[in-house]
C-alpha cells in the first residue's frame, strides 16, 4: 500500500497532508507548549538527510515528508497557542475605555454586540473630560493615567445607536478577561475570534472619532450592509433574516422559537453557510454560464470568482473557508483538466485551515461538523443509497437520501458530544426542505439584484422565495412539535466509541468483499452457458 | 420510471401544488372591518391596528421582535405601514421602531406630549429625518381616521412639546380609543358601534383618576391594561368606568413581576377574559359585523 502511494503523486500529496493533520491532532489533546521552534529544527535536519541519502526511493521520500509535516503540525500548534495570562493587574473600579470598532455591529433582539480593537483603559478621575481620540492613533497618555488591553475587547450595549467599523468610541463599563482559566462557561468562538476581554454597559456610547482601517474591509462591510438592507427591504421577517442566513450566513435577527425549531430538527447547518450552499453556488453559475453558451474551462474560470466572492461576502467563518476551499479545488480540476478527488480536496481544505489556526480543531464545532459531514456524505452516502432500495430514483430521492443519512451518522458522535441532544427525525427534514435551497438561494439573489435597479420587479422572485422559505418554516415547525429528539449525555470516550461503530460501518460497506456462496456442485452432465441479455443463445 | 409516466407525475404534482395554493390563496370569507394584534415582542407593548389596507402601529415594543410580529400581521405585498404612533418615548415601547423605519416605509411618525433623552427615541428622530416621514405631534380630542369604518381616537396625553424632557414620562402615555363601526346600512339611527378597544400605553393610577374625575373615561369592550399589569396601573375603579369584556397584557420575561397577580385577582373578580402575550404569544382581535373575535399563535385563556 506504501509502495502504491508513493508512487502516485496525488497520493504522496493526500498522506503528506494527512500527517500534518495527525500532528495536529495529536497536539490538540494537550494544549501546552511543547518544544516550540525545536521541531522545526529537528524535523528539517532528518528531512534533509533523508532526501540525500534516499532520494531516488519513493517511500522513504513518502515517510521522510510525513515526518516532516508531523513535526510543522506541531510547531505551528506550539506557535499558536497564545501566551500564558499575565498576572491580575488591579482594576480600576472608576474606568473610562477607549476603543476601535474592528468588525462589524451585530444587532441581537434588543441588544447589540461590538468588537473594538486598540481598547484602553483609563482612570476616569484622572483623565476626567479630557479629549481621549489621540490614543487610538497611537498614541499615549502621558500621565499614565490609561494602559493598553492586549486582545479585541467584546461589549454588549443598546442596540441603537449604530456604529460603523473603524469609528472610536468612548465608553464606560468593567472589563472582564475571557479566557481558558476566568471561570465563565468557554466561549470558544469569541476566543479564536481574537476576543480577550468583555464588558456589558446600558449608558450611551460616544463617538469621538474615527480611524483610518482597512479598504476591503470597510468594502466588504458596505456590502454586506447593503444586502441585509435590500432583503429586509424586500421580505418580511422572519424569512429576511432566513434568507440572510443562507446567502451570508448572518442569522442574528431570527426569532428564538425558530432557531430552536432548526435545532431540535437537525438542520441548524443550512443558516451557516456551508459546503451545500456553495455547491449549489457553483452549481448556479455553472448552469448560468452553460446557458449563456460559454465553454465549460471557461464558465469554470468564472464559477471560481463567483464562489472567492460568495465565500468573501458570506463572512470567510471556518465553514465557509472550507467549503470554499474544496468547491475551488473541484473547479480548478475542471478548469486545468484533472479528475477531482473528494478525499485530496478535503485533505487540502482542513490542512490549510488548520496550518492557519490549529486551534480550530479542538475548539471550533462548526469545523467539526462541517468535516465530519463531508466526509460522510462522500465516505457513506454513495454506498448508503446503493442499499436503500426502497426509496425512490425519482428526483434523486435516493442519493439525497444516502447522503443526508451518510452526513448525519457521521456528525453524530460530535453532536452528542457538544449538545447532547440528537435529532431523531433530522435526516427527515433534511431531506424534504434540502432540495428547496437552492431554489430560494437563486430567486433571494435574483430579487436582491433586480431590486436595485428596479424594485417592484426585484420583490417577484423575492416573493417566490417568501413563499418557499414558509414552507420550510411549516415543515421545521410541525416537525420540532413532534416528540423524536433524544437527549443523549456521553463523554468523550462514549462518543469514541460511536465513531468507531461508525468506522466499521464505513469498512463494511465500502472495502470488505463479499463472502462467496459456496454452490453445490452441479451434478454429472449439467452445463450451464453464460449468455449476455439480449443475445440469442445459438448451438 | 419511464419518461411518459414521470412527465405524467410531475404535471400531477404540479397541478396539486397549484390547486393547494390557489385553495389558499382565494378564501371567499369577508374581509374584517378592523383587526388589533398585540404582538409578542417581550416586556414592551407594539400593536398593529389594521383596517383595510390602512396600518397604524402603536409602539415597537424593546426590540427588532417587532419586525417578526410585523412579518405576520402585515399582507405579504404591503410594505407601507401608514402611521407609526408612539404612545412615549421609553426604551420598551420605542426600541424597535428604528428598525421599522429601515425596513417598512413609513407614513407619518405621530407623538403624544411626552418627550425624553433616550438614545432610542434620539435614533427613531433620527430614522424618521432620514427618511424624511412627516411628524405630528397630537392633542387630546384629535381624530385619525384609518378607514370609513374605524378611527383612533386621542383621549389622553400631556400638553407639552416633544423637546422637553417629561419627569413622570408614563403618565404622560398617549391614552388612544379604536372605535370601530359596523357599516351604516341606511338607518336613520347612524352607525351601530362594532367594538371599542382603549389603549393606554403605560398611564397609571395618576392618569386613571384625572380621566375619572373629567369624566372622560369611555366605555371599551376590549381594554390594552396599562404597564404591562403593573399593579399601580388599571384601578378598580378605572375598570369599573371602561367596563372592558376582555383584557389583553402585553409582557414578556421581567425582574417587575408583571403582572402583578393584585392586579389579575382585580381583572377575575370583574368576570374579565384576560389574553396575555408572553403565554397566548401574538394575540389578535378581530372586529366584524358580528362583533370580536379572537385568535392567537399559541392556546386560549383559560
Amino acid at each position: 500500500m506504501l509502495r502504491r502511494l508513493a508512487a502516485s503523486s496525488s497520493g504522496t500529496l493526500v498522506a503528506w497532508l494527512l500527517a500534518f493533520f495527525g500532528g495536529v491532532a495529536v497536539h490538540a489533546f494537550d494544549e501546552r507548549i511543547w518544544l516550540a521552534a525545536g521541531y522545526w529544527l529537528a524535523a528539517a535536519g532528518c528531512f534533509l538527510v533523508a532526501l540525500i541519502a534516499l532520494r531516488p526511493r519513493p517511500v522513504p521520500r513518502l515517510l521522510a515528508g510525513a515526518a516532516l509535516m508531523f513535526a510543522l503540525a506541531l510547531w505551528r500548534f506550539d506557535a499558536a497557542i497564545p501566551a500564558a495570562d499575565p498576572p491580575d493587574e488591579p482594576v480600576l473600579v472608576a474606568t473610562e475605555l477607549v476603543g476601535t470598532v474592528s468588525r462589524e455591529q451585530r444587532i441581537m433582539s434588543d441588544s447589540a454586540t461590538l468588537d473594538l480593537d486598540r481598547v484602553f483603559v483609563c482612570d476616569r478621575t484622572a483623565v476626567g473630560q479630557r479629549d481621549l481620540s489621540a490614543l487610538a492613533d497611537g498614541g499615549s497618555a502621558a500621565d499614565g493615567s490609561c494602559r493598553p488591553l492586549a486582545g479585541v475587547l467584546r461589549l454588549r450595549a443598546r442596540a441603537w445607536p449604530i456604529f460603523a467599523y473603524g469609528e472610536v468610541l468612548r465608553w464606560r463599563c468593567l472589563p472582564v478577561r475571557v479566557g481558558l482559566n476566568s471561570g465563565d462557561p468557554f466561549d470558544a468562538q469569541a476566543w479564536l475570534d481574537g476576543v480577550r476581554w468583555r464588558c456589558s454597559t446600558r449608558e450611551p456610547l460616544a463617538a469621538i472619532a474615527a480611524s483610518e482601517r482597512s479598504l476591503p474591509r470597510q468594502l466588504l462591510y458596505g456590502l454586506r450592509s447593503r444586502i441585509r438592507l435590500s432583503v429586509g427591504r424586500l421580505l418580511p421577517e422572519p424569512e429576511a433574516s432566513f434568507l440572510l442566513g443562507l446567502l451570508i450566513g448572518d442569522r442574528d435577527g431570527l426569532p428564538p422559537d425558530l432557531v430552536a425549531a432548526f435545532r431540535s430538527t437537525g438542520t441548524s447547518h443550512i443558516l451557516a453557510v456551508s459546503g451545500y450552499n456553495v455547491a449549489r453556488v457553483a452549481e448556479i453559475f455553472l448552469l448560468l454560464f452553460a446557458a449563456a453558451t460559454v465553454r465549460r474551462r471557461r464558465a469554470a474560470c468564472f464559477s471560481l470568482a463567483g464562489v472567492l466572492i460568495f465565500a468573501v461576502v458570506a463572512g470567510a467563518e471556518a465553514s465557509v473557508i472550507r467549503a470554499a476551499a474544496m468547491g475551488c479545488t473541484a473547479l480548478v480540476a475542471t478548469v486545468v483538466g484533472r479528475r477531482y478527488s473528494a478525499t485530496a480536496a478535503l485533505s487540502l481544505a482542513a490542512s490549510a485551515m488548520l496550518a492557519f489556526d490549529p486551534l480550530l480543531l479542538r475548539h471550533d464545532v462548526g469545523f467539526q461538523l462541517s468535516f465530519a459531514a463531508v466526509l460522510g456524505l462522500h465516505g457513506l452516502g454513495e454506498p448508503l443509497a446503493k442499499r436503500l432500495t426502497f426509496l425512490p430514483e425519482f428526483l434523486g430521492i435516493r442519493r439525497s437520501a444516502g447522503e443526508t443519512l451518510g452526513a448525519t451518522l457521521a456528525t453524530l458522535p460530535i453532536i452528542i458530544l457538544a449538545f447532547g441532544r440528537v435529532p431523531l427525525l433530522g435526516p427527515v427534514a433534511n431531506l424534504l426542505i434540502l432540495p428547496l435551497i437552492p431554489w430560494i438561494m437563486a430567486l433571494g439573489a435574483g430579487g436582491i439584484i433586480l431590486a436595485a435597479f428596479w424594485f417592484s420587479v426585484g420583490q417577484l422572485p423575492a416573493l417566490a422565495a417568501v413563499w418557499l422559505l414558509r414552507v420550510i418554516e411549516t415543515i421545521i415547525g410541525f416537525l420540532a412539535s413532534l416528540p423524536f429528539s433524544v437527549e443523549l449525555q456521553a463523554g468523550p470516550l462514549g462518543c469514541s466509541m460511536i465513531a468507531g461503530w461508525i468506522l466499521l460501518l464505513w469498512y463494511a460497506l465500502v472495502k470488505a468483499k463479499p463472502i462467496p456462496l459456496r454452490r453445490p456442485p452441479l451434478p454429472a452432465g449439467l452445463e450451464i452457458e453464460v449468455i449476455e441479455y439480449g443475445s440469442k443463445l445459438q448451438k | 420510471m419511464a419518461p411518459n409516466s414521470r412527465n405524467k407525475l410531475i404535471l400531477a404534482a404540479a397541478a396539486g401544488v397549484l390547486l393547494l395554493v390557489g385553495c389558499w390563496a382565494v378564501r371567499h370569507d369577508s374581509p374584517p372591518l378592523a383587526t388589533a394584534t398585540f404582538m409578542d415582542v417581550g416586556q414592551g407593548d407594539a400593536i398593529l391596528v389594521a383596517a383595510g389596507r390602512v396600518q397604524a402601529l402603536i409602539d415597537g415594543g424593546p426590540g427588532r421582535q417587532v419586525l417578526t410580529g410585523l412579518g405576520r400581521a402585515m399582507p405579504l405585498t404591503d410594505r407601507l405601514i401608514e402611521y407609526v404612533i408612539v404612545t412615549h418615548p421609553h426604551a420598551d415601547h420605542v426600541g424597535g421602531l428604528a428598525a421599522v423605519f429601515g425596513r417598512y416605509q413609513v407614513g407619518r411618525l405621530i407623538l403624544g406630549g411626552a418627550g425624553a433623552a433616550t438614545p432610542e427615541f434620539a435614533a427613531l428622530r433620527l430614522a424618521a429625518v432620514a427618511q424624511g416621514v412627516p411628524v405630528s405631534v397630537v392633542r387630546s380630542g384629535d381624530s385619525i381616521r384609518l378607514s370609513d369604518d374605524a378611527a383612533l381616537a386621542v383621549v389622553h396625553t400631556a400638553p407639552a412639546s416633544i423637546l422637553r424632557t417629561s419627569r413622570d414620562i408614563n403618565e404622560e402615555s398617549l391614552v388612544l380609543l379604536l372605535s370601530v363601526s359596523c357599516p351604516d346600512p341606511g338607518g336613520a339611527a347612524g352607525p351601530a358601534s362594532c367594538g371599542q378597544l382603549l389603549l393606554t400605553g403605560d398611564a397609571g393610577a395618576k392618569t386613571e383618576a384625572a380621566l375619572l374625575d373629567a369624566g372622560d373615561v369611555p366605555a371599551a369592550d376590549i381594554l390594552k391594561v396599562g404597564h404591562h399589569g403593573s399593579r399601580q396601573a388599571t384601578t378598580y375603579g378605572f375598570l369599573t368606568g371602561v367596563q372592558p369584556r376582555t383584557a389583553v397584557i402585553s409582557v414578556g420575561q421581567n425582574y417587575y413581576g408583571h403582572p402583578s397577580p393584585a392586579l389579575l385577582k382585580r381583572l377575575a373578580a370583574r368576570g374579565i377574559k384576560v389574553w396575555r402575550t408572553d403565554v397566548h404569544g401574538d394575540v389578535v382581535a378581530v372586529f366584524g359585523q358580528a362583533g370580536v373575535s379572537w385568535r392567537s399563535r399559541r392556546g386560549v385563556p383559560p
